[in-house]
């Protein structure tokens, strides 16, 4: 086995990358020999794909024989929230703030919005249920959306727990 | 700026650990890269994906946006099959979905029921019901969340 040792790499052109020690590398950007856009982890086991497209970075799948896309599989929002005796975020992801719009209702407001109003969003709560609303002032925009959670007789009541995921395109 | 052209990274004290920044991510087995969570815990990069992510339009069968989806067959009123691009590796993958509420107020409570007995690893017969279960209702936005393993 041959063994280089240096501290800094550079190309004829002048642009570094250093080696810092303990197995420490300092590059801005990877790319991949044989193919560019795709680049193989660790062992060797896994490899992320679709380097060279914004926004849409692939890994294989569990069974291995096809890939999946990083990007459209994580979740844009979710959080956990109460209505319950005041309104509060109990914990969140991408959310800026939240509004107690009206009776069981509730309006968290994204840090950064969606790029259409078309996203998937899907509900839980610790109580009664909760169903999609699509109609009234903004019931759905790219920075928001409207939880309502509806007791047995379908009324709006605040509830404990009122979870909710957002699947979907990043502006 | 300096690019590093290569096949692959790999770590140098053990050969499957690498770490980004101060991220560490572990490449251990196929098909399952783990990254590390908010605390200290690593978590499964492909198992925490969604696979499957759709909004439907208020007819129940036209595709407003969606990921990893073919086409949502219709098979009556609120009586939909959303089809899978890339299939599942069985039936026993975790749907999520959420209906859109009726027309007034006293009529906000519509879900989403899946039909165990017409799930497969490439499809799954969903059903939009009233919250009390009284029976299938009329067509309306919906949307569907899919994790599980991929083929």
């Amino acid at each position: 086995m041959s063994t280089i040792k240096v501290d800094t790499l550079q190309t004829r052109a002048g642009s570094t990358a250093a080696v810092t020690g303990a197995g420490s590398l300092k590059v801005d950007n990877l790319r991949g020999n044989t193919a560019a856009a795709s680049i193989t982890l660790g062992d060797g086991s896994n490899t992320l794909g679709a380097l060279s497209t914004a926004g849409a970075v692939t890994i294989t799948g569990e069974g291995g024989t096809v890939t999946t896309n990083l990007q459209q599989g994580l979740a844009k929002v979710w959080m956990q929230a109460t209505s319950a005796s005041s309104v509060s975020i109990q914990d969140s992801f991408n959310v800026a703030s939240l509004a107690d719009t009206s009776a069981g209702a509730i309006t968290p407001s994204f840090t950064n919005d969606m790029s259409t109003t078309a996203y998937s969003l899907t509900f839980g709560q610790s109580q009664f249920h909760s169903s999609l609303d699509t109609g009234g002032a903004g019931a759905i925009t790219t920075g928001s959306y409207k939880h309502t959670t509806s007791n047995s007789s379908h009324a709006a009541t605040d509830s404990a727990g009122q979870c909710s995921t957002l699947h979907g395109d990043l502006a | 700026m300096s690019t590093l052209v290569t096949n692959t990274i790999t770590g140098l004290s053990t050969a499957a650990n690498i770490t980004i920044g101060s991220t560490p991510v572990v490449s251990a087995s196929a098909n399952s890269l783990t990254i590390r969570g908010e605390g200290s815990a690593q978590t499964s990069v492909q198992q925490g994906l969604a696979k499957v992510w759709l909004r439907a339009d208020v007819d129940g069968s036209t595709l407003l946006d969606s990921f990893n989806m073919t086409s949502i067959t219709d098979n009556g009123t609120g009586d939909y099959t959303p089809t899978f691009a890339n299939d599942f590796n069985n039936e026993l993958y975790s749907l999520t979905s959420t209906a859109q509420h009726g027309s007034s107020n006293n009529d906000d409570s519509r879900i989403m029921t899946q039909q165990n007995r017409n799930v497969t690893a490439g499809a799954s017969r969903i059903r939009r019901t009233t919250a009390n279960g009284s029976g299938t209702v009329g067509d309306g936005d919906y949307n569907v969340s899919i994790h599980g393993d991929l083929a």
